[in-house]
């Protein structure tokens, strides 16, 4: 099974050849009609041997375009992997996670299509499987679950700041920070370090009254941030 | 010019003969140059100064130098003039080539010649375009030899147009050999005009339609009025439509201001030969008309009449309606004056339609569009100012509008 | 006449098995393309805007960084194409606000099955690999940017500012890292798999099992599945798709059928024009031909 497009191609190829042939065989037999001096043997013998040639060439650039593999279906790799880095994320705990939950919804909500608890990693690997499709790989798996629900949140690029705060090759935990940053000195100076300037609202909406791991030791405890931090709460052009 | 007395000329002596006779008309070389100073060629020497300028532009700093080609709207001027619009005129080389060599209309032999170099002069410089626009023009024989994209109507149209070129190169040939004095040469390419000229046909019939068939690729983009399954046989007609008017304008225009290298059969034919080159285009052009009709009814497309491209499409209409009336007309009663018009009228329209579907109906839908560029419009006058200047060049020197007085009595 | 009736045979044979060796490709073969060809299926109800596609696929390819960075979304207040000016993307995410709905899209090379780009690069540059994406070679692209008035989809991207080494940019469906094994750069990154990456006829069956099993929510149609012949990089969305930013007239008749008819005229007219062309020169110069004859004899008959 070919392509209209190789067809065409093929076709055409072997076509102008024909064609180029004619046009030789066609003015030796012009020759041969009008004229009576050529000799006739000389003229067939050179038509016969140049479409001997042309027909060579022909079959020579059949192979040319399709190498022999005309029919042959060709199987392409469908066992695609993924990049190491797509399993590179550390996922963090979740104890955090089900003390917020818990009382939220009921256990299967998100430990879905399994009699035991699993590990979310232990169903959900490579994406794309084709025996598969519905099952997504073990990132989507996890935007899912929580945009499946969250998806009022979840409205635009700016959104992913909700949970990503740096580089999502960190240590995620909920509320993480992740996503680009670009100068800490924006509100860090070198020497004033206070908790002033990223404490307020954006801050204390997630590290305020409930204990979190990592968070919690503001101002000189950058757990889970990397030095790109800022914008995370700071977003550019708005404050 | 040789003194016949001297036996021993010096080398300097044959050299300065050689270049009088061949290069400065006659004259010392100074005072060639004297006379070669009058204004129209001061401003046309600086027009294409500063088009050869804006093309080294292009070569050093890339295409943005030179084009506001953006990437839905590829082709600029350079094409849409010099490829697509010029192309058709230069098919004179083998209308006339066919009426005289294959359908042994006599009465047009002393145009040939110079129907074949104008042909051959447009396909030249329609290269050197295509030269210019190429993103990589150094690659320009690649789907000759390289590699072949057979399903393309632009690979046929490269291989038709560099064979083309050659048999044009090899028709002309026999006016160069004249002037250049070698008889034996000329014999032998004499001898195969008749292969040059069906060949010329075969490949000029098919290359005329293929570059308004390259555009059956992008149906969505073409205005409705303008894109049909016909357009292939449509581009055929106009081009021989576009030959026939060129010839008629360029042998009166050779009347005029190269009246001296022209010999009595030329100028005293000439009215006769418009005469019958109007009553053809007449047909040719009512053909044309037909066949328009016909396509855009085929097209279903005549309920896009009333917008503002229908409006622009009534105008080509309108155009090549009053062409073939004309040219009829002018040959009915006899006015020379009439047809030449006509012609000019029928240029007109041609490039117009040419521009339409390259340029101005391509891409109709997208907003924005920057069609027309100052500095391409100073590529394109540049290279249309080159293009007479050799013209005149070659036609002051050779035998293109005269039988060289040596080869007379072959009656060629 | 010297014409006899086995020389008309011997030419005759040959051309006629010429015509032989040729016509065989011309079977009524099944055109359906490579059956193992790979494709990507766009989910429009499930992305989210977050332009990691595009950042992933600006890293993989190397290309310049783009003037506004990718969480910068201002970007989507205007519509872009997918080689943004300068910064030569070859996709972009768009967003469009249909009926005050937000909806983004992802534009970029559709990898058609029967491609107008390849059919119409005279040197063969542009090709549809086995794999299904469409790839370009640098070796024997020649510059003419055909395959730029042949897309309908407005894709191939040319490289104006250089002079000496200008390229076709577009997306290649990430062919290098798919001969390695690896699955394209943008399917990789998506946080919520938008994009779905597999076999080309396996992504049609799920699109429409996805479409099949959420009537309310998807619109009955893939996007793809026959426009411009079929293409494997295919749509679903629960939104017109003419709102959505494809180009209208795309039709569902693949390309090369509307070049194939000229292109069988060609040769056909190549074939009988000589002949006709010669029966015209010979019943054209039939006096002159007499005359000379005439002349002929009159001399033979004085000497």
């Amino acid at each position: 099974m070919r392509t209209l497009l190789e067809n065409i191609t093929l076709v055409k190829g072997v076509e102008y050849m024909i064609v180029i042939a004619f046009c030789f065989g066609f003015i030796a037999l012009w020759m041969l009609v009008r004229s009576n001096k050529a000799t006739k043997k000389n003229v067939i013998i050179t038509v016969v041997v140049l479409g001997l040639v042309f027909a060579g060439a022909g079959v020579v650039l059949n192979k040319y375009f399709f190498g022999g593999d005309v029919d042959a279906n060709v199987p392409t790799q469908t066992n695609l992997k993924t990049t190491p880095e797509y399993f590179n994320i550390t996922y963090g705990s979740a104890t955090e996670f089900h003390e917020i939950m818990d009382d939220k919804i009921a256990c299967t909500t998100c430990h879905h299509n399994s009699v035991e608890i699993q590990a979310c990693k232990d169903c959900h690997n490579e994406p794309y499987n084709v025996s598969n499709m519905n099952k997504p790989g073990l990132k989507a798996a996890y935007h899912e679950r929580c945009i499946g629900c969250h998806a009022d949140k979840f409205d635009g690029a700016d959104s992913c700041v909700h949970c990503h705060t740096g580089e999502t090759t960190q240590i995620i935990s909920p509320k993480i920070h992740s996503l680009t940053w670009e100068n800490c000195n924006t509100c860090h100076s070198d020497k004033d370090t206070t908790i002033k300037i990223v404490y307020h609202d954006n801050c204390l909406t997630c590290h305020s009254n409930i204990k979190r791991t990592g968070a919690a030791e503001l101002p000189t405890n950058h757990i889970g941030r990397d030095t790109k931090s800022c914008q995370g709460c700071h977003i550019s052009g708005v404050n | 010019m040789s003194d016949k007395n001297c036996a021993y000329k010096s080398g300097a002596q044959i050299v300065d003969e050689f270049i009088r006779d061949k290069f400065t008309l006659g004259m010392h070389p100074n005072e060639y140059i004297k006379k070669l100073i009058t204004p129209l060629n001061i401003l046309a020497g600086i027009v294409v100064l500063a088009g050869l300028f804006l093309i080294t532009i292009r070569f050093i700093f890339g295409l943005d130098q030179v084009t506001e080609a953006s990437n839905e709207q590829p082709w600029g001027l350079f094409l849409s003039w010099g490829l697509f619009s010029m192309v058709p005129f230069s098919g004179a080389g083998f209308v006339m080539g066919t009426a005289v060599h294959i359908f042994n209309l006599k009465k047009y032999k002393p145009i040939v010649k110079n129907a074949i170099f104008l042909g051959f002069l447009g396909y030249m410089f329609a290269v050197i375009f295509l030269m210019i626009d190429l993103g990589r023009p150094w690659r320009i024989y690649y789907p000759m030899v390289i590699s072949f994209g057979t399903a393309s109507v632009m690979f046929l149209v490269a291989w038709h147009v560099s064979l083309y070129l050659t048999v044009q190169l090899l028709e002309f040939c026999p006016s160069a050999l004249e002037w250049l004095g070698m008889g034996k040469m000329r014999k032998i390419v004499l001898g195969a005009t008749l292969a040059l000229t069906v060949f010329g046909v075969m490949l000029s019939t098919l290359h005329q339609s293929a570059l308004n068939a390259m555009f059956l690729l992008a149906p969505g983009k073409l205005h409705p009025l303008w894109y049909t399954s016909y357009l292939p046989w449509l581009a055929f007609i106009s081009a021989i439509g576009a030959a026939i008017s060129l010839l008629i304008i360029v042998s009166k225009l050779n009347t005029i201001y190269l009246k001296e290298r022209a010999d009595k059969e030329y100028l005293s034919n000439i009215d006769d030969i418009t005469f019958g080159l109007g009553r053809a285009a007449s047909f040719v052009f009512f053909t044309y008309l037909g066949l328009r009709i016909v396509s855009v009814t085929h097209e279903g497309a005549w309920g896009n009449l009333n917008s503002p491209f229908g409006y622009w499409f009534l105008l080509e209409i309108a155009l090549f309606t009053i062409v073939p009336i004309m040219y009829y007309y002018g040959t009915h009663i006899k006015n020379l004056l009439i047809i030449r018009y006509t012609a000019v009228l029928a240029a007109i329209a041609i490039i117009l339609n040419r521009l339409n579907i390259s340029l101005i109906t391509f891409n109709w839908q997208l907003p924005d569009r920057e069609l027309f560029y100052w500095k391409e419009i100073i590529v394109v006058v540049a290279i249309i100012i080159i293009q007479i200047l050799v013209y005149r060049w070659i036609v002051n020197r050779m035998p293109v509008l005269r039988t060289h007085p040596d080869y007379v009595e072959e009656g060629h | 006449m010297n014409l006899t009736r086995r020389d008309l045979l011997k030419i005759g044979g040959t051309t006629a098995a010429f015509i032989a060796l040729g016509g065989n490709a011309l079977g009524s073969e099944d055109f359906s393309g490579n059956s193992e060809r790979l494709g990507m299926l766009s989910d429009t109800t499930k992305c989210i805007g977050c332009r990691r596609c595009e950042k992933a696929c600006n890293r993989s390819n190397k290309l310049p960084t783009p003037i506004k960075s990718f969480e910068d979304t201002s970007v989507f207040d205007e519509e872009r194409k997918p080689y943004v000016v300068d910064v030569q993307s070859y996709t972009v995410v768009n967003k469009y606000n249909v009926d005050g709905k937000i909806v983004f899209r992802k534009a970029q090379c559709m990898h058609c099955d029967e491609p107008a780009c390849a059919t119409a690069c005279p040197v063969g540059a542009l090709k549809k690999s086995k794999e299904g994406a469409v790839t370009w070679n640098q070796k024997v692209c020649i510059g003419c940017r055909y395959c730029m008035v042949a897309c309908p989809f407005h894709i191939p991207a040319f490289e104006y500012s250089s002079a000496f080494d200008p390229k076709i940019q577009k997306c290649f469906m990430c062919y290098e890292r798919i001969k390695d094994g690896i699955i394209p750069a943008c399917a990789e990154a998506c946080p919520v798999e938008a994009i779905t990456f597999g076999k080309k006829s396996e992504l049609l069956k799920a699109a429409k099992l996805r479409i099949w099993s959420n009537p309310d929510k998807y619109l009955d149609h893939v996007y793809g599945e026959y426009e411009a012949g079929g293409t494997c990089w295919m749509y679903i969305s629960d939104t017109d798709f003419s709102k959505l930013g494809f180009p209208e007239g795309v039709g569902t008749t693949s390309y090369p059928k509307l070049t194939k008819d000229f292109l069988s005229m060609v040769n056909l007219t190549l074939i009988s024009l000589p002949a006709l062309l010669g029966g015209f020169y010979i019943a054209c110069h039939k006096k002159d031909e007499e005359k000379k004859e005439e002349s002929q004899q009159i001399n033979e008959v004085k000497s």
